[in-house]
């Protein structure tokens, strides 16, 4: 039986760093129109857990995308926060998929997904204790381990708070990098919807997250909803980034012009076009700073 | 102070029996305002899962309705617990529960038309192989022939119903949307699933067919599988259906055996 290998595009993937630019999150739904319109976007981030089948149109179209634009793969489904560890399973399919696409970046949250051997699919909040930042630690040790290199790691949005945290998320976001090495995913987003469900200061937050801690910001929708009464921001990643993220995101991108940014939009899915508009978007913002013709563009 | 392996296995009672009691004092602000965010986890569990279950049986949902397929799910969700964060085969027991979900049984065919979405999903993710050319056969000595195992491409399933299961796929896909009436005592089918290269291709296949690729993909030789097409179809023709297979690039290599 012959697998049927692809060894001259895997020579042709683009080398190097991610560059400082716009990237957008890829959806299969998008494929037809990325590889006939080459939009001018600097990367793509795809989600691990979505490219661990064996082979077929999957595989087939991210190889084409790959030979084109520099590749983050960024896991929903490791569970770095579990007590009960993370599992050598899944983290053999990283590293193949990691072989496979030789991403420039590679990222997953600060949360956990699977406790008592079921997973959950969500990810779930962590009290900040001395005891988490142990256990993440290790587990964040060994998946570094496995695949041979530092990860990033992101920021939750979450729902509800623990009692018995003890220390601020900016603060255990810090602490974990340097007690792993590894780098952050800071998501701006997560960061204001955190902010107004726990009545914290966003812009305090993300003005002590030193830069050069900082490998990728991600940019999303979220949506306001009542449950029972209750106002709760949810990060949905269904829609355009509020004016108050791109707000958040024009003051701490000052600080930030080495770092990678992308657009997520994962739910009530839009056209490429839609998608391709709010990285032009995050794109003019930061070019109209870069090139400081405009000093209202991030001091909006 | 709970440790982080009690928290956990509170958070997983919270989602499956709504019960918040060992989370209850753990959690900052008031207990109305802590029980809404649970509530926001809880949800987001069972409607990522749905959709997850969804986007592998697009056509069970359609034939069943929203509502109806995300009670379905619901119950699927607590019954088939992963471990697995690889969602794409997430709905591998579906088609066995829907055969025992009671308040879908009066659907006798919907267990079947599960099993060909399920085999679609498979096909679709299966490895690629590339395909035998017919002449590498050539090598082969009578002989030799009729003892002789084939290797089918990885995406390759067999899927039987005693219901037309590939007529309600096919008038039930967006692609393929028809209001044509569907006979459902029209007899027994057999469908086979494939994908040599990108695109599955789902198509009816007669009885003799159906037992040669049941007898060679189970790895029984030429001759015993050709027994079990005759024993269908009386006058199978075996060389126009080998043709047919390496044509559409189905084999994948051989063995003497």
């Amino acid at each position: 039986m012959t697998r049927v290998s692809e060894p001259d595009q895997i020579a042709s993937y683009r080398a190097g760093p991610i560059p400082a630019s716009a990237g957008v999150g890829l959806k299969a739904q998008h494929f037809q129109d990325i590889l006939e319109s080459k939009p001018d976007l600097g990367w793509f981030e795809v989600h691990a857990e979505n490219y661990m089948g064996d082979g077929g149109l999957p595989h087939h179209h991210l190889s084409q995308i790959r030979r084109d634009y520099p590749l983050s793969v960024h896991g929903v489904g490791l569970s770095l926060g579990s007590a009960e560890g993370v599992s050598d399973a899944h983290l053999a399919k990283l590293k193949t998929l990691f072989q496979r696409y030789e991403p420039a970046l590679v990222s997953e949250h600060i949360s956990w997904s699977t406790t008592g051997g079921v997973f959950f699919n969500d990810l779930l909040p962590l009290p900040y204790t001395e005891e988490c930042l142990s256990i993440l630690s290790n587990n964040i040790d060994k998946t570094q381990n496995a695949l041979g290199r530092s990860i990033l790691v992101e920021n939750p949005s979450t729902y509800v708070a623990f009692a018995q945290s003890v220390i601020p998320e900016h603060e255990f976001l810090i602490e974990i990098a340097s007690r792993t090495g590894c780098g952050l995913l800071l998501d701006v987003n997560n960061v204001y919807v955190s902010a107004h469900n726990h009545g914290f200061d966003a812009e305090t937050y993300l003005d002590a997250i030193p830069e050069d801690l900082v490998g990728e910001i991600h940019l999303a929708g979220h949506a306001v909803e009542e449950v029972d009464g209750h106002t709760i921001w949810i990060d949905d990643h269904g829609s355009q980034v509020l004016d108050e993220v791109w707000q958040l995101f024009a003051r701490t991108y000052r600080r930030m012009t080495h770092v990678p940014f992308l657009i997520e939009w994962d739910a009530n899915l839009p056209v490429f076009e839609t998608l391709y508009a709010e990285a032009r978007k995050a794109k003019d913002l930061v070019q109209a700073h870069n090139s400081g013709s405009d000093t209202r563009a991030l001091t909006a | 102070m709970p440790s982080l392996h009690d928290l956990q296995q509170s958070m997983s009672r919270m989602i499956w029996d709504q019960d918040n009691a060992a989370l209850a004092d753990h959690l900052d602000g008031s207990q109305d305002r802590g029980a809404a965010g649970l509530l926001v986890y809880r949800n987001n569990v069972f409607a990522s899962l749905t959709s997850a279950l969804a986007d592998t049986y697009p056509v069970v949902a359609r034939l069943v309705g929203e509502d109806f397929f995300k009670a379905c799910a619901h119950h699927y969700i607590r019954a088939y617990p992963t471990a697995e964060p690889v969602l794409a085969f997430y709905g591998a027991h579906f088609a066995d529960f829907l055969g025992s979900f009671e308040p879908a049984a009066a659907l006798t065919y919907l267990p079947d038309i599960a099993s060909l979405e399920y085999a679609w999903l498979e096909a679709y993710h299966a490895a690629d192989v590339a395909p035998l050319d017919m002449s590498s056969l050539q090598s082969v000595s009578p002989d030799q022939f009729a003892g002789m195992h084939l290797h089918f491409h990885p995406s390759t399933r067999l899927v039987a119903s005693e219901f037309p299961i590939e007529a309600i796929w096919t008038a039930n896909r967006p692609e393929t949307l028809s209001d044509d009436t569907i006979d459902l005592a029209a007899g027994p089918t057999y469908v086979l699933v494939s994908r040599p290269m990108f695109k599955v291709d789902v198509r009816p296949i007669d009885a003799g067919l159906f037992y040669l690729l049941s007898g060679l993909t189970e790895g029984s030789n030429l001759t015993a599988s050709l027994e079990r097409a005759l024993a269908h179809e009386p006058d199978f023709d075996l060389q126009h259906h080998l043709g047919d297979l390496f044509a559409n690039h189905l084999i994948v290599d051989f063995d003497l055996g």
